[in-house]
């Protein structure tokens, strides 16, 4: 054997092992956070693509639950922030405290806030002023906070995932759009139905609780992030994806009647990019090589759903958003196809 | 992440397995294009002679160079789009892998051939096993070009009838005779027309052309006895348009004209009843009413000017002996003698009554003759004219007989009564005495007993109906 099939065949092992461990990492969180596979595929998908995600669902769906399990599974450093109205910006990133060493010399020096996990969890998001939660800004685009004029990086790899409760809104602070387009996905977990919601009760309150066990590693976790992003993917799904962003903007002429008169702003490039990189994941996740159709409809809501906003004839007129998007994006997955 | 390099025999297998095991499904995808581009082909030049086959029609005659080079060009498009729509392989793996379920494995590894990745090397691997494991029958599926086929036949269709039609219309009378001015026609050409066209419509059994001819005949006819032209013209158009209607291969059309032949009769046969029921109209003026004004009528002054030609002529069979008279009867049968005439002119007249007050009332001089006498007269006729006396061989020189004959006109208002001139002059002049059109006001009436038998009948069309006045019987 030839050292280039040697290589070769190592890498295909490698690439056979990476896929074993994405699968090993879904059957964990499965098991904790019961019957609800779309949502553990989704919390992957941010994870191996290194996005932050904003977690919507009522109180006592397991939000907390499930991030805290993700970071057991993958091995991360986990990162807890209960935002209230009173929490400050340096409450979160840290600040310069006075220090006095063996001597007696004072010095500064800088004490980290919780933002400095690897998986950060920013509950109840929206309850924190616009101050405080544009304090993240940084963190998640950057992957670094600046305290003092010094620019600390954040660890790697670096998550952000924040929770809001849709229901309550007095008391709270809706995320500027600038804020939400940092989100790479906004995972929707819905109230499980009588099936699951049995087996959550008999899975959580017996004597032997189910608890994950990592089967990942930081380094794991980066590794896999390199290779979704080698995931191939046809010109004509590209150019169907390409397509169906333009047809979100209402500013287009020749759009959907719909989306022009019902839609407040639509899908950026960053979004696109975001769908993209999302459905290579998918396809990972479902052990295919390449981006499929399908893989790419898969993430069109989590990926788009806050990215795409009605205007206040459409709240008004009760569109619904998902399902026009979904509707949008069949009609260029079709004409893909066709060709 | 390890990579392998181009020249990687992992990889270049793949590559080339990949290409030859979609080669069977490129293969039949061509196929199929062909077949179906060949079926376009077919529709797109049936579309293009009927288009042609057409404007032939509505237009005249196109030049056959015209026609050829749409046809051509129809060909040569059709072809061209085989081509230019023959697939390629990465079209058919897109709609082999959109049949079979394959989610975008095969073009996506198709368009990354080149590419050095791990990941590409194991998309190569799983694309080529799946291609491997497709039965090309399956994965691309015949289907009928159902479209194509279904314009072809219309196409077809569509030649065939204006085929049919074209040849229909060529040969029907009706075109050439429409070309001839009406005024060439004569009687006999016409009668010879309706002939044609009644020996067609006792062939098809057709009521339409049956009615058509009759009517053709009709017309003939009245141009064989002489009609004025100006009225035979809008009849015969319209005769020549049924015609032409008649050849014509619309059955529904033709349908729908029998029944609104049909409707106009019954509506016809409607107005003439009502108008026999109907209350005598007002004379217009200058209408004899009294004795006096009747013997200042030009039908009074007709009548003595007949009586005395018929007098002064010797050989008038109402001259003759009882046995001369009978033997005209014999011939004739429909002699008015002498005493008849003289009583129809003398008879007395009383005023009218009008208007009368409803059917089967006794109207006009009927009513007026309370002595039962005759009097000549129509449903409303108020003027006996002569015509066609003023030419040199129509010398009224003595009547031999009297006739109630001829064709029923103007819708029964007239009666035509021919009475040969003079057997000395022996002239085939025939005189027209003609009931005026005027018939809203009877001014006298006409016993049964002159009209002779053979005409009772059609008398009885343009007579009142028989009603007993004093007595006496009409």
């Amino acid at each position: 054997m030839t050292s280039d099939a040697a290589d070769a065949n190592g890498a295909r092992a490698e690439l056979g092992r990476d896929l074993e461990l994405l699968a090993r990492a879904r059957q964990e969180l499965g098991q904790v956070f019961i019957g609800h596979d779309d949502v553990v595929d989704q919390l992957l998908v941010c994870l191996i693509t290194s996005g932050h995600a904003l977690i919507e669902g009522a109180p006592g769906l397991g939000k907390t639950l499930l991030v805290r399990t993700l970071a057991d599974v993958a091995g991360l450093k986990f990162s807890r922030i209960q935002f209230t109205p009173d929490l400050m910006p340096a409450d979160i990133t840290g600040t310069m405290v006075l220090v006095y060493d063996e001597d007696g010399r004072a010095s500064t020096r800088f004490q980290a806030g919780p933002l400095f996990g690897q998986l950060v969890l920013a509950d109840e998001i929206n309850r924190a002023t616009p101050k405080t939660q544009s304090a993240l800004l940084e963190a998640m685009q950057e992957r670094t906070v600046t305290v003092a004029g010094t620019a600390h990086a954040m660890l790697s790899p670096f998550f952000v995932f924040a929770t809001q409760n849709p229901f309550e809104m007095e008391g709270t602070y809706a995320l500027p759009e600038a804020q939400v387009d940092r989100f790479f996905y906004k995972v929707a977990i819905e109230y499980p139905n009588e099936d699951v919601l049995d087996a959550i009760l008999d899975e959580t309150t017996g004597s032997g609780l189910e608890k994950a066990r990592q089967v990942l590693a930081p380094a794991d976790v980066e590794r896999l992030q390199g290779r979704v992003r080698e995931v191939p993917i046809a010109s004509h799904v590209r150019r169907a994806i390409a397509r169906f962003v333009r047809s979100t903007l209402p500013d287009l002429q020749g759009n959907d009647p719909r989306v022009r008169r019902y839609v407040r702003f639509g899908v950026s490039p960053r979004g696109g990019q975001a769908l993209v990189l999302a459905a290579k994941a998918h396809a990972l996740l479902a052990g295919r090589f390449n981006v499929s159709l399908a893989d790419v409809r898969r993430a069109v809501l989590p990926a788009l759903r806050h990215r795409f906003q009605l205007n206040f004839e459409g709240l008004a007129d009760g569109v619904n958003a998902d399902a026009l998007l979904l509707e949008l994006y069949d009609a260029q997955a079709r004409e893909a196809v066709v060709g | 992440m390890a990579a392998e390099g181009p020249n990687s025999p992992v990889s270049g297998a793949a590559r080339n397995e990949l290409q030859e095991a979609l080669r069977p499904l490129l293969s039949r995808a061509r196929l199929l294009s062909s077949t179906r581009a060949m079926a376009w082909t077919v529709a797109g030049t049936l579309i293009a002679l009927v288009l042609v086959k057409a404007a032939a029609l509505l237009l005249g005659p196109t030049l056959p160079l015209i026609t050829t080079a749409i046809l051509i060009f129809a060909a040569a498009a059709s072809a061209i789009a085989v081509v230019a729509t023959a697939p390629d392989a990465l079209s058919v793996a897109r709609n082999v892998e959109t049949h079979a379920g394959l989610e975008e494995r095969l073009s996506t590894a198709l368009e990354h051939l080149e590419e050095d990745s791990v990941v590409v090397t194991a998309l190569l691997d799983d694309a080529l096993a799946r291609a491997k494991s497709l039965d090309a029958r399956l994965a691309l599926p015949w289907r009928w070009p159902v479209a194509a086929l279904v314009a072809s036949v219309l196409a077809g269709s569509a030649l065939f009838s204006l085929d049919s039609y074209s040849k229909r219309v060529a040969a029907s009378p009706a075109e050439s005779i429409r070309r001839t001015p009406v005024t060439a026609l004569d009687s006999n050409a016409l009668l010879d027309l309706a002939e044609a066209v009644d020996a067609d419509a006792r062939a098809g059994q057709d009521a339409y052309l049956a009615a058509v001819a009759a009517s053709l005949r009709e017309i003939g006819h009245e141009l064989r006895a002489g009609a004025p032209s100006t009225d035979v013209r809008p009849a015969l158009d319209a005769a020549l348009e049924h015609l032409a209607r008649a050849y014509r291969s619309d059955l529904g059309g033709m349908e729908l004209a029998q029944q609104l032949l049909a409707d106009t009769e019954r509506v016809a046969r409607a107005a003439t009843a009502e108008e026999a029921s109907a209350p005598a109209r007002p004379r217009p003026p200058g209408i004899t009413s009294s004795p006096e004004e009747f013997e200042a009528s030009p039908l009074a002054r007709d009548l003595q000017d007949l009586l005395g030609e018929m007098e002064a002529n010797p050989y008038a069979v109402a001259q003759a002996s009882p046995s001369e008279q009978a033997e005209g009867q014999a011939v004739a049968g429909n002699l008015l003698t002498p005493e008849m005439l003289e009583q129809l002119s003398s008879a007395p007249s009383q005023p009218l009554t009008e208007p009368a007050d409803g059917p089967g009332d006794i109207i006009g001089a009927a009513s007026e003759s309370g002595a039962g006498a005759s009097q000549l007269a129509g449903r409303g006729s108020q003027e006996l004219f002569l015509e066609g006396v003023d030419g040199p061989e129509a010398q009224f020189s003595g009547v031999e007989r009297s006739l109630l004959s001829g064709p029923e006109r103007d819708e029964g208002r007239r009666i035509e009564m021919v009475l040969p001139t003079s057997v000395a002059v022996g002239s085939a002049t025939e005189l027209e005495l003609v009931v005026g059109e005027w018939t809203g006001g009877p001014e006298a009436s006409l016993e049964r007993d002159v009209v002779p038998e053979l005409y009772r009948a059609a008398a009885g069309r343009y007579f009142l109906p028989s009603q007993a006045v004093g007595g006496a019987t009409r």
